[in-house]
């Protein structure tokens, strides 16, 4: 299979606190996102210093990447979505075009 | 009024919701009642800045009021001392001895900023953010909240008389069944009818009537959310079940909508206000403190910067922070070396490990008195992160902090497989009962036939159980069938990797790694209540609001299991083969003390353990007789532990126990420095060596797991006693129980947070006093400076001063306190030098911000 015979998606990724991932997953799939993968523990340095990591008995103040696909007439509205989220809660949003080759699982 | 040409889309409606919700932290159901902070999302703000804030959105302040401070400080509660030793902490030129004139008067910046805290106009909070109904029609705006209130009872609680349909969401059920209400007009109905499927377009559509874009149909959406802040907080606990805040806001929306007279505007200025201070009534009050004329120009030019560096949310900063000193210098422990034995110590009969629960603290005292027993704290969960599965068949529970995720579940069993079945079958069966009876009672027709027919049954029963609830007690437990032995399985579903990192963590997290005892009891807790809905607020928050006798048990049998001490020697940590480790119970209302397996304690362990039990009940005995004075109605004729056994027994009693009210402090350290002192039930009480921690990773663990915890229930102590109508469950005896997602007060209105007032005070006077958690670490500066810059959670709370971190290399170090500048020397010992908190004295610390 080459490149040229993938679809077209957009990826939409976000950094939160793991206490917020309840509610911006739910958010997302309001906004038509089918689903999303949640990586735990991730660590960084951002402006506010380091950030993340795992920590032993603490779920609750670590970080999740949360990472979705969906097809890019969808991407607005769950970007407009998350952005007034992130601008009262710490963590970032990255969105950038992807390729997926099964396109019936995100469109 | 002009309608919005574009109101926003639904996605950015929806995502102002998620935004505006933070405003209030979700609220756990009454089985899982977890502690935790209203208003967590502003712990991201400074202390002073939140303070504004959530006066703004919520209508309240959370601290004592300005006067009432004042009233203490004239009556001595809050000293000159400790007074100024706050406001030199918040405002660096406090402590400035430069001269200023004013108006011909010489004074210092302190001086004329201690006026201040003394005589300008109280804050106060405004009314919490108002809707359109609120501002238009206060009737209305009633009637919306009762209306929504009873559509999320209706979704959340069991109401037996109407039910959504399955899979079906909030919004859709509200637009099918409110459309049949016969209470409202044919216009409403026919508006809800014709309101748009996707709630959020619907909030456009009120968004778009009242005109509002950006940052007032933000405070638009907060105003609704937080007009109902209990319903609210239980809609973001259980937000992927189809209740969400958007369906909540867009019902409260329409209906204000369809509700209020279709010609009505909002009246200007915008709806968003803020609590204003007059500032030249502040200066003529300050001036006239001064003794200086306050009508002159250049008087008022003189104070005008002066007073501006501290704002009223500052100042009433700085009361909390000079209310607080006097309890972290009672609580703080001793700047003294810790007198040591010269020789070997001799072997403790026993180590007894307690929760870190404030509630442990007198009992340990007690304990330690008698003798020959070292205690020692550790959060409740052992370091067992679990879910329970119990033997009786009931519902797996997670029993450990809610900040985990349970790592395995744990099942109960027994090898008496005939006798367990038997116990099962017969459980089932009162179960199976209960359940019916409380079906007859909660049905529309039966309640009638059924009182006719087991009314004198039930009727008597309940006589008997009100006049002699101990007698009533003793009754229902000889009619029980006793439970057989049970063990749980923690040595077979954590692998032995798990077993080794969760047994030597909490070894080095308590600094228990020699000198082991021949017993080690491991005491969870639970609290033995009656007919009290926030029962689980009473149990351990390390095992998310669950008796702790899972964690103990399993925690135990990995200390005991063989394999896993082998491998801790292998990493240095020797548990000698005669030391035996044991489950126990305490009941928190009782003083009781229970060892969980006792079949499972070999004979060469017996007399040991008897003598530890006779200890245990030495300790039980001095314990209630020293709380129990502190419970309204105490001094009963048959004895402080009588009395507490009626108050776990009676459904009638408001007081059971006094819970962790009081709490203050969280002391990391060595007990070596805390013991001896009655630090009156108010101190967390974590032990810890450096020495054994040579890593700091169990520090890290300690700072950001249990200290967490415990300020979370520092949090919502304080809230329910500064902000009980708000933030408090009410009276007890108004409180109506919906399924088990909360309380009301009476019949309706907004579900209740917090705990019930009876948690927190007596009558109209609170006994909590709301004291910012004061932490104490005894261990290396650097150390801590590393868990600060690493961990985003603790140091949230500590820069923002929503904890009061003091820390000390050991014993008889000064204590040094994380303020403005980094680590400063915080005398809290010395009365006669109150300033001691004096900037030059800093070590200047860059921290990321």
């Amino acid at each position: 299979m080459s490149l040229t015979e993938l679809t077209p998606m957009t990826k939409i990724e976000v950094v939160v606190a793991s206490d917020d991932v309840a509610e911006v997953s739910a958010l997302m799939q309001s906004l038509g996102a089918r689903g999303y993968t949640a990586i735990t523990g991730v660590a960084g340095v951002g402006h506010h210093g380091p950030r993340g990591g795992r920590l032993l008995f603490n779920d609750h103040d670590t970080l999740t990447l949360l990472v979705t696909v969906v097809a890019p007439e969808k991407a607005d509205a769950i970007v407009a979505g998350i952005r007034p989220v992130l601008d009262h809660a710490s963590g970032v949003m990255f969105v950038s075009p992807t390729s997926v080759s099964r396109a019936d699982y995100f469109a | 009024m002009t309608a919005l040409t574009s109101p926003p889309s639904p996605a950015v409606i929806r995502g102002w919701i998620a935004a505006a919700g933070r405003s209030i932290s979700p609220h756990f159901p009454l089985e899982t009642f977890i502690a935790r902070n209203p208003v967590a999302d502003y712990e991201t703000l400074d202390w002073e800045e939140a303070i504004a804030r959530i006066a703004r959105d919520h209508g309240i302040l959370m601290s004592l009021p300005e006067q009432r401070l004042r009233d203490l400080h004239a009556r001595g509660r809050i000293s000159p001392a400790d007074l100024r030793a706050a406001l030199r902490f918040a405002v660096p030129e406090a402590g400035s001895s430069r001269v200023l004139r004013v108006g011909g008067l010489s004074t210092t910046v302190g001086e004329v900023l201690g006026h201040d805290l003394l005589v300008a106009p109280p804050m106060t909070a405004a009314s919490p953010q108002p809707t359109p109904a609120a501002r238009l029609s206060p009737r209305i705006h009633a009637r919306v909240d009762d209306l929504t209130s009873r559509w999320i009872a209706m979704a959340l609680g069991t109401a037996p008389w109407s039910r959504m349909g399955s899979g079906e969401s909030m919004w859709a059920a509200w637009r099918r069944l409110a459309a049949l209400d016969p209470t409202l007009s044919r216009r409403v109905r026919s508006g809800i009818r014709n309101s748009s499927d996707d709630p959020a377009a619907a909030i456009g559509e009120a968004l778009a009537r009242w005109d509002l874009d950006g940052i007032a149909a933000e405070s638009f959406l907060r105003a609704h959310i937080l007009a109902l802040p209990g319903w609210a907080a239980l809609v973001r606990h259980t937000a992927t079940t189809g209740v969400d805040l958007t369906a909540l806001v867009a019902i409260r929306a329409t209906l204000e909508r369809l509700l209020l007279p279709s010609g009505a505007a909002l009246p200007e200025p915008g709806w968003s206000q803020t609590a204003t201070v007059d500032d030249a009534t502040r200066i003529s009050a300050v001036a006239r403190a001064l003794g200086v004329d306050a009508t002159a120009s250049e008087v008022r030019t003189a104070l005008r910067p002066v007073l501006s560096l501290i704002d009223p949310a500052a100042r009433l900063a700085v009361w909390q922070e000079a209310y607080e000193r006097k309890v972290a210098r009672e609580l703080a422990p001793a700047t003294a070396p810790v007198l040591r034995p010269s020789e070997p110590k001799s072997r403790p009969l026993a180590q007894a490990v307690f929760c870190i629960d404030t509630r442990s603290e007198s009992y340990r005292r007690h304990l330690e008195a008698l003798g020959a027993v070292e205690t020692l704290g550790f959060a409740g969960f052992f370091a067992a992160p679990i879910s329970f599965r119990p033997a009786d068949g009931s519902a797996e529970v997670a029993s450990c902090p809610v900040l985990l995720t349970p790592r395995v579940a744990i099942t109960e069993s027994s090898v008496e497989r005939d006798a367990i079945a038997r116990w099962k079958r017969q459980r089932a069966a009162r179960v199976e009962r209960d359940a019916t009876i409380d079906a007859l009672k909660e049905s529309t027709v039966a309640p009638y036939a059924f009182a006719e027919t087991a009314g004198w049954v039930l009727g008597a029963a309940s006589a008997v159980r009100t006049l002699a609830p101990e007698g009533w007690r003793a009754l229902v437990s000889r009619m029980r069938p006793s439970k057989p032995s049970t063990h749980v399985d923690a040595n077979v579903v954590f692998t032995l990797e798990e077993r080794v990192l969760y047994a030597e963590t909490a070894l080095r997290m308590m600094g228990l790694v020699d000198n082991f005892a021949p017993i080690v009891l491991l005491t969870g807790h639970g609290a033995s209540v009656t007919n009290n809905p926030f029962a689980s607020s009473l149990q351990c928050g390390a095992c998310g609001g669950h008796e702790g006798e899972p964690n103990a048990r399993a925690a135990a049998m990995i200390f005991n299991d063989p394999e896993t001490r082998d491998a801790l020697a292998g990493r240095g940590i020797v548990i000698p083969a005669d030391t035996l480790f044991v489950a126990a119970q305490m009941d928190t209302v009782t003083d009781e003390v229970t060892l969980l397996e006792p079949w499972a304690i070999p004979a060469t362990h017996e007399t040991a353990v008897l003598e530890l039990t006779r200890r245990l009940e030495a300790a039980r005995a001095a314990d209630t007789a020293d709380r129990g004075s502190s419970l309204p109605g105490a001094g009963g004729r048959h004895g402080a532990i009588r009395d507490t056994e009626r108050r776990s027994a009676d459904w009638a009693e408001a007081y059971p126990e006094w819970g962790l009210v009081g709490n203050a402090a969280f002391i990391v350290g060595q007990r070596s420095i805390t013991a001896g002192a009655d630090l009156g039930r108010r101190a967390f009480l974590h032990s810890y060596d450096a020495a054994a921690d040579p890593d700091g990773s169990g520090l890290e663990t300690i700072l950001t797991a249990p200290m967490i915890v415990a300020q979370w229930i520092n949090a919502q102590y304080s809230a329910s006693t500064v902000a009980p109508d708000r933030f408090g469950a009410g009276p007890k005896p108004l409180h109506n129980a919906i399924g088990t997602v909360g309380v009301l007060s009476g019949y309706g209105g907004d579900l209740r947070l917090g705990l019930p007032w009876q948690s927190v005070g007596v009558g109209r006077s609170a006994r909590h006093e709301p004291i910012r958690l004061q932490v104490f670490v005894e261990a290396p500066l650097a150390r801590v400076n590393d868990i600060i810059d690493a961990s985003e959670a603790v140091r949230t709370l500590v820069i923002n001063r929503w904890i009061t971190l003091r820390v000390r290399e050991h014993d008889s170090a000064r204590w040094m306190r994380w303020g403005r500048y980094g680590w400063q020397a915080d005398d809290l010992d010395t009365h006669d030098h109150p300033g001691a908190l004096a900037p030059e004295q800093s070590t200047t610390k860059e921290i990321p911000r």
